[in-house]
Protein backbone atom coordinates (compact mmCIF):
# COMPACT_ATOMS: atom_id res chain seq x y z
CA UNK A 1 0.00 0.00 0.00
CA UNK A 2 1.13 3.32 -0.82
CA UNK A 3 1.53 6.15 1.57
CA UNK A 4 -0.76 9.04 1.62
CA UNK A 5 0.04 12.46 0.60
CA UNK A 6 2.17 14.53 2.81
CA UNK A 7 -0.06 17.47 2.27
CA UNK A 8 -2.89 15.39 3.69
CA UNK A 9 -0.65 14.53 6.86
CA UNK A 10 0.24 18.33 7.02
CA UNK A 11 -3.25 19.18 7.12
CA UNK A 12 -4.19 16.90 9.19
CA UNK A 13 -1.67 17.77 11.75
CA UNK A 14 -3.56 20.75 12.25
CA UNK A 15 -6.36 19.54 13.08
CA UNK A 16 -8.11 19.64 9.53
CA UNK A 17 -11.05 17.33 9.93
CA UNK A 18 -11.65 16.95 6.10
CA UNK A 19 -8.04 15.91 6.05
CA UNK A 20 -8.57 13.32 8.74
CA UNK A 21 -11.52 12.25 7.05
CA UNK A 22 -9.22 11.65 3.74
CA UNK A 23 -7.02 9.26 6.10
CA UNK A 24 -10.21 7.26 7.42
CA UNK A 25 -11.31 6.65 3.91
CA UNK A 26 -7.60 5.79 3.02
CA UNK A 27 -6.29 3.23 5.38
CA UNK A 28 -10.00 2.10 6.89
CA UNK A 29 -9.98 -1.11 5.40
CA UNK A 30 -6.91 -2.00 5.90
CA UNK A 31 -6.80 -1.17 9.47
CA UNK A 32 -9.69 -2.88 9.71
CA UNK A 33 -9.00 -6.24 7.85
CA UNK A 34 -5.39 -5.76 10.08
CA UNK A 35 -7.61 -5.68 13.58
CA UNK A 36 -9.82 -8.54 12.67
CA UNK A 37 -6.94 -10.88 11.50
CA UNK A 38 -5.81 -10.42 14.64
CA UNK A 39 -8.36 -10.94 17.24
CA UNK A 40 -10.82 -12.81 14.76
CA UNK A 41 -14.14 -11.32 15.41
CA UNK A 42 -15.90 -8.80 13.04
CA UNK A 43 -17.42 -7.26 15.99
CA UNK A 44 -14.73 -6.62 17.90
CA UNK A 45 -12.94 -5.91 14.98
CA UNK A 46 -14.90 -2.68 14.51
CA UNK A 47 -15.03 -1.84 17.74
CA UNK A 48 -11.13 -1.35 17.66
CA UNK A 49 -10.84 -0.10 14.04
CA UNK A 50 -13.26 2.96 15.50
CA UNK A 51 -11.33 3.58 18.65
CA UNK A 52 -8.02 3.33 16.84
CA UNK A 53 -9.31 6.07 14.46
CA UNK A 54 -10.93 7.93 17.48
CA UNK A 55 -7.20 7.59 18.76
CA UNK A 56 -5.50 8.97 15.88
CA UNK A 57 -7.70 12.51 15.77
CA UNK A 58 -6.90 12.74 19.36
CA UNK A 59 -3.03 12.71 18.36
CA UNK A 60 -2.90 14.22 15.20
CA UNK A 61 -0.94 16.52 16.23
CA UNK A 62 1.82 14.23 16.61
CA UNK A 63 1.98 13.63 13.25
CA UNK A 64 5.63 14.44 11.49
CA UNK A 65 4.87 13.93 7.87
CA UNK A 66 8.29 13.56 6.85
CA UNK A 67 8.27 9.96 9.44
CA UNK A 68 6.32 6.50 8.34
CA UNK A 69 2.78 7.63 8.68
CA UNK A 70 1.81 4.53 8.24
CA UNK A 71 4.01 2.55 10.43
CA UNK A 72 2.85 5.28 13.24
CA UNK A 73 -1.56 4.29 12.39
CA UNK A 74 -0.22 0.38 12.76
CA UNK A 75 1.56 0.85 16.33
CA UNK A 76 -1.70 2.80 17.22
CA UNK A 77 -3.82 -0.03 16.34
CA UNK A 78 -1.54 -2.49 17.31
CA UNK A 79 -1.63 -0.65 21.03
CA UNK A 80 -5.33 -0.79 20.97
CA UNK A 81 -5.53 -4.12 20.41
CA UNK A 82 -3.08 -5.21 22.74
CA UNK A 83 -4.56 -2.92 25.59
CA UNK A 84 -8.06 -5.11 24.67
CA UNK A 85 -6.47 -8.44 24.73
CA UNK A 86 -5.01 -7.24 28.39
CA UNK A 87 -8.22 -6.35 29.44
CA UNK A 88 -9.79 -9.15 28.30
CA UNK A 89 -6.84 -11.34 30.41
CA UNK A 90 -5.17 -12.52 27.26
CA UNK A 91 -1.47 -13.54 27.27
CA UNK A 92 0.07 -11.11 25.47
CA UNK A 93 3.89 -10.23 26.61
CA UNK A 94 6.06 -8.65 23.78
CA UNK A 95 9.28 -9.11 25.45
CA UNK A 96 10.69 -12.83 25.53
CA UNK A 97 13.46 -13.69 27.52
CA UNK A 98 16.94 -13.76 25.21
CA UNK A 99 17.62 -17.01 25.07
CA UNK A 100 21.03 -17.63 23.39
CA UNK A 101 20.09 -20.82 21.56
CA UNK A 102 16.80 -19.40 20.37
CA UNK A 103 16.91 -18.97 16.20
CA UNK A 104 16.94 -15.88 14.78
CA UNK A 105 14.37 -15.16 11.49
CA UNK A 106 15.84 -16.41 8.04
CA UNK A 107 13.94 -16.04 5.12
CA UNK A 108 14.51 -19.46 3.33
CA UNK A 109 15.06 -21.56 6.44
CA UNK A 110 14.41 -25.05 5.33
CA UNK A 111 13.49 -26.49 8.49
CA UNK A 112 10.54 -24.36 9.08
CA UNK A 113 9.38 -24.30 5.52
CA UNK A 114 5.40 -24.53 5.35
CA UNK A 115 3.09 -26.65 2.82
CA UNK A 116 -0.11 -24.33 3.04
CA UNK A 117 -2.65 -26.33 0.57
CA UNK A 118 -5.44 -23.70 1.05
CA UNK A 119 -5.96 -19.92 2.48
CA UNK A 120 -8.15 -21.15 5.11
CA UNK A 121 -6.04 -23.54 6.90
CA UNK A 122 -3.61 -20.52 7.37
CA UNK A 123 -6.55 -18.30 8.57
CA UNK A 124 -7.37 -21.16 11.14
CA UNK A 125 -3.30 -21.86 12.34
CA UNK A 126 -3.17 -18.27 12.81
CA UNK A 127 -5.95 -18.20 15.38
CA UNK A 128 -4.55 -20.97 16.91
CA UNK A 129 -1.14 -19.70 17.98
CA UNK A 130 -0.20 -16.72 20.69
CA UNK A 131 -1.20 -13.01 19.69
CA UNK A 132 2.18 -11.52 19.65
CA UNK A 133 3.32 -14.48 16.79
CA UNK A 134 0.05 -13.20 14.97
CA UNK A 135 1.14 -9.65 15.38
CA UNK A 136 4.67 -10.34 14.05
CA UNK A 137 3.53 -12.53 11.29
CA UNK A 138 0.73 -10.19 10.21
CA UNK A 139 3.09 -7.30 10.04
CA UNK A 140 5.96 -8.99 7.95
CA UNK A 141 4.46 -10.74 6.00
CA UNK A 142 1.31 -9.59 5.17
CA UNK A 143 1.62 -6.00 5.70
CA UNK A 144 5.61 -5.84 4.29
CA UNK A 145 6.92 -3.92 7.39
CA UNK A 146 10.39 -4.35 7.48
CA UNK A 147 12.45 -5.90 10.75
CA UNK A 148 13.18 -1.63 12.14
CA UNK A 149 9.65 -1.01 11.24
CA UNK A 150 8.01 -3.70 13.30
CA UNK A 151 10.87 -2.47 16.59
CA UNK A 152 9.02 0.89 16.33
CA UNK A 153 6.01 -0.38 15.90
CA UNK A 154 6.12 -2.67 18.47
CA UNK A 155 8.58 -0.77 20.67
CA UNK A 156 10.80 -4.07 21.23
CA UNK A 157 14.16 -4.42 20.78
CA UNK A 158 15.54 -5.79 17.18
CA UNK A 159 16.61 -9.34 18.18
CA UNK A 160 12.99 -9.82 19.73
CA UNK A 161 11.73 -9.08 16.65
CA UNK A 162 13.55 -11.84 14.78
CA UNK A 163 12.96 -13.92 17.46
CA UNK A 164 9.67 -13.70 17.82
CA UNK A 165 9.04 -14.41 13.82
CA UNK A 166 11.08 -17.21 14.25
CA UNK A 167 8.72 -18.71 16.74
CA UNK A 168 6.03 -17.48 15.18
CA UNK A 169 6.67 -19.63 11.99
CA UNK A 170 7.39 -22.72 14.35
CA UNK A 171 4.24 -22.55 16.19
CA UNK A 172 2.56 -21.48 12.78
CA UNK A 173 4.12 -25.27 11.19
CA UNK A 174 2.82 -26.92 14.17
CA UNK A 175 -0.59 -25.58 14.28
CA UNK A 176 -0.86 -26.70 10.62
CA UNK A 177 0.30 -29.50 10.86
CA UNK A 178 -2.19 -30.45 13.88
CA UNK A 179 -4.59 -28.90 11.63
CA UNK A 180 -3.81 -31.82 8.84
CA UNK B 1 8.65 -20.34 4.17
CA UNK B 2 9.19 -17.86 0.86
CA UNK B 3 5.66 -18.58 0.20
CA UNK B 4 4.11 -17.41 3.16
CA UNK B 5 4.02 -13.47 1.91
CA UNK B 6 1.93 -14.92 -0.80
CA UNK B 7 -0.33 -17.13 1.04
CA UNK B 8 -1.17 -14.19 3.46
CA UNK B 9 -1.66 -12.16 0.62
CA UNK B 10 -4.31 -14.69 -0.66
CA UNK B 11 -6.08 -14.16 2.51
CA UNK B 12 -9.15 -12.82 1.34
CA UNK B 13 -9.95 -9.11 2.64
CA UNK B 14 -13.04 -9.14 4.99
CA UNK B 15 -15.78 -6.32 3.98
CA UNK B 16 -15.50 -3.46 5.65
CA UNK B 17 -18.73 -3.03 8.15
CA UNK B 18 -21.63 -1.01 7.18
CA UNK B 19 -21.48 2.47 8.09
CA UNK B 20 -18.22 2.19 9.59
CA UNK B 21 -16.83 6.16 8.62
CA UNK B 22 -20.14 7.28 9.88
CA UNK B 23 -19.84 5.72 13.37
CA UNK B 24 -16.29 6.81 13.84
CA UNK B 25 -17.24 10.45 12.71
CA UNK B 26 -20.10 10.35 14.73
CA UNK B 27 -17.93 9.03 17.92
CA UNK B 28 -15.80 12.01 17.17
CA UNK B 29 -18.16 14.14 17.20
CA UNK B 30 -19.23 12.97 21.18
CA UNK B 31 -15.14 13.74 21.46
CA UNK B 32 -14.35 17.25 19.77
CA UNK B 33 -17.27 18.46 22.01
CA UNK B 34 -16.85 16.55 24.64
CA UNK B 35 -15.99 19.92 26.93
CA UNK B 36 -18.84 22.21 25.54
CA UNK B 37 -21.17 18.83 26.43
CA UNK B 38 -20.26 18.82 30.15
CA UNK B 39 -20.19 22.19 30.67
CA UNK B 40 -24.04 22.41 28.78
CA UNK B 41 -25.18 19.25 31.30
CA UNK B 42 -23.28 21.06 34.31
CA UNK B 43 -25.77 24.22 33.20
CA UNK B 44 -28.76 21.92 33.03
CA UNK B 45 -28.57 20.25 36.02
CA UNK B 46 -28.25 23.90 37.89
CA UNK B 47 -31.03 25.13 36.08
CA UNK B 48 -32.67 21.57 37.44
CA UNK B 49 -31.73 22.32 40.78
CA UNK B 50 -32.95 26.12 41.17
CA UNK B 51 -36.38 25.49 39.45
CA UNK B 52 -36.77 22.43 41.56
CA UNK B 53 -36.13 24.63 44.55
CA UNK B 54 -38.50 27.15 43.43
CA UNK B 55 -41.60 24.72 42.95
CA UNK B 56 -40.78 23.40 46.44
CA UNK B 57 -40.13 26.95 48.34
CA UNK B 58 -43.75 27.75 46.22
CA UNK B 59 -45.72 25.11 46.67
CA UNK B 60 -44.82 24.62 50.80
CA UNK B 61 -45.70 28.00 51.10
CA UNK B 62 -49.02 28.07 49.20
CA UNK B 63 -49.71 24.81 51.45
CA UNK B 64 -49.74 22.19 47.77
CA UNK B 65 -48.20 19.81 49.81
CA UNK B 66 -50.65 19.99 53.18
CA UNK B 67 -53.36 19.53 50.23
CA UNK B 68 -51.74 16.48 48.96
CA UNK B 69 -51.58 15.18 52.14
CA UNK B 70 -55.60 15.79 52.71
CA UNK B 71 -56.10 13.64 49.25
CA UNK B 72 -54.38 10.68 49.91
CA UNK B 73 -55.42 10.69 53.49
CA UNK B 74 -58.80 10.46 51.92
CA UNK B 75 -58.41 8.90 49.44
CA UNK B 76 -61.03 9.24 46.19
CA UNK B 77 -59.71 9.34 42.63
CA UNK B 78 -62.23 11.96 41.36
CA UNK B 79 -61.93 14.04 44.10
CA UNK B 80 -58.18 13.90 43.56
CA UNK B 81 -58.42 14.68 39.97
CA UNK B 82 -60.32 17.52 40.27
CA UNK B 83 -58.84 18.91 43.23
CA UNK B 84 -55.69 18.43 40.97
CA UNK B 85 -57.06 20.70 38.40
CA UNK B 86 -58.21 23.18 39.67
CA UNK B 87 -55.43 23.36 42.42
CA UNK B 88 -52.88 23.67 39.90
CA UNK B 89 -54.72 26.68 37.74
CA UNK B 90 -54.54 28.40 40.83
CA UNK B 91 -51.20 27.03 42.97
CA UNK B 92 -48.59 25.90 40.75
CA UNK B 93 -46.08 28.80 39.21
CA UNK B 94 -46.10 28.07 35.36
CA UNK B 95 -42.82 29.45 34.37
CA UNK B 96 -40.22 27.19 36.95
CA UNK B 97 -42.77 23.88 36.36
CA UNK B 98 -41.80 24.26 32.29
CA UNK B 99 -38.36 25.29 33.35
CA UNK B 100 -38.21 22.33 35.68
CA UNK B 101 -39.65 19.59 33.14
CA UNK B 102 -37.33 21.34 30.48
CA UNK B 103 -34.33 20.73 32.23
CA UNK B 104 -35.77 17.18 33.12
CA UNK B 105 -36.15 16.10 29.35
CA UNK B 106 -33.01 17.46 28.48
CA UNK B 107 -31.24 15.81 31.39
CA UNK B 108 -32.52 12.62 30.15
CA UNK B 109 -31.29 13.06 26.73
CA UNK B 110 -27.96 14.26 28.45
CA UNK B 111 -27.91 11.09 30.42
CA UNK B 112 -28.27 8.61 27.14
CA UNK B 113 -25.80 10.79 25.02
CA UNK B 114 -23.15 10.93 28.06
CA UNK B 115 -23.69 6.83 28.40
CA UNK B 116 -22.53 6.63 24.65
CA UNK B 117 -19.97 8.72 25.66
CA UNK B 118 -18.22 7.01 28.73
CA UNK B 119 -18.24 4.19 26.08
CA UNK B 120 -16.01 5.94 23.94
CA UNK B 121 -14.09 8.22 25.73
CA UNK B 122 -13.25 6.25 29.39
CA UNK B 123 -11.00 3.93 29.64
CA UNK B 124 -10.36 1.99 32.79
CA UNK B 125 -12.62 4.51 34.73
CA UNK B 126 -10.44 7.55 33.72
CA UNK B 127 -10.61 9.90 30.63
CA UNK B 128 -8.42 8.12 27.94
CA UNK B 129 -7.53 11.76 26.17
Amino acid sequence: MEEIDEKILAAAKNKNFKAFEAILSYYEKAIFNYIFRLVNHKQDAEDLAQETFIKVYAHLDSINPEKNFRAWLYKIATNVVYDWFRKKGVHTELFIIDDPLAGFETIDEESTYLKIERTQDLLEALGRIRPIYRTVLELFYHQGFNYEEITQLLAIPLNTVKTHLFRAKKALKQALERGS
Amino acid sequence: MDNLSEKFKEIPEEKLPANFRRRVKRKLFFVRFKVSFLVFSALAFAGLLVSGWYLWVGAGEMGTISFINLVFSDYQISGFLNGITDMATDFIPIVPTVAFLLDLILLAFVAKIFLALKKITFNNGRLSF
